[in-house]
């Protein structure tokens, strides 16, 4: 390997890495096993935009010894998921709620009461 | 040290895409399939851009972008379609 591999911020990077990594192992656990669609929503869409966040962030640190600026492109990556994955994931909730998939039996309250605002456009 | 761990961490990120594949099989209900999908283009991206930091090779970063801007259009579309229908299966 090249003598920029054996950088101590080589080492941070890959921290950062395996960091993003657990996050995106975590929430594919719970995407598999929450017990219904509500819950499932959140799993995927909080852990692993996180999860992405890491990697850019690695990838930032990883062009520091080199001093270009193709972390940009990661940088671009992540604002368009934060933006794009909370708008998405919430208008996929509301249609199963206007659809009514069932909630898991010991779910308390009523997410869509009728009349509410949910139903009405 | 390094090579472990940045091995680990695509051997992880490959882990949370083949459970993520398991759930899109067997989801009950649409809704879950379409969200497995989603966190399938999420894994994707989260693939790719773990692969630089162990090949030195950022060929496939723009594929990412590409990833996240489509799975967004998908979703919502699909969202905005049967917020008005039954959608059992």
């Amino acid at each position: 390997m090249t003598d920029a591999a054996h950088h101590p911020i080589a080492l941070a990077a890959a921290v950062l890495d395996l960091l993003g990594a657990f996050l995106f192992l975590a929430s594919a656990v719970g995407l598999l096993r929450l017990p219904d669609f509500y819950t499932r929503v959140h799993a995927p869409t909080k852990a692993a935009t996180l999860g992405v966040a890491f990697f850019a962030l690695s990838s930032l640190l990883r062009s520091i010894p080199r001093g270009d600026w193709v972390w940009i492109e990661d940088l671009a990556i992540v604002v368009f998921l934060f933006l794009t994955v909370p708008v998405s994931s919430q208008m996929l909730m509301r249609a199963a709620v206007i659809c009514g998939v069932p909630a898991a039996p010991g779910t308390k309250g009523d997410a869509a009461p009728i009349g509410s605002n949910v139903q009405g456009e | 040290m390094i090579d472990v761990l940045l091995t680990t961490s695509r051997v992880l990120v490959a882990t949370a895409l083949a459970l993520t594949l398991i759930r899109l099989v067997r989801g009950p209900s649409g809704f879950d399939r379409l969200l497995a999908g989603e966190t399938v283009a999420l894994g994707l991206i989260g693939f790719i851009l773990v692969q630089p930091g162990a090949t030195e090779s950022r060929l496939y970063i723009d594929a990412a972008l590409g990833l996240a801007l489509f799975s967004f259009v998908g979703t919502v579309v699909f969202a905005h379609f049967f917020k008005r229908g039954d959608f059992d299966d």
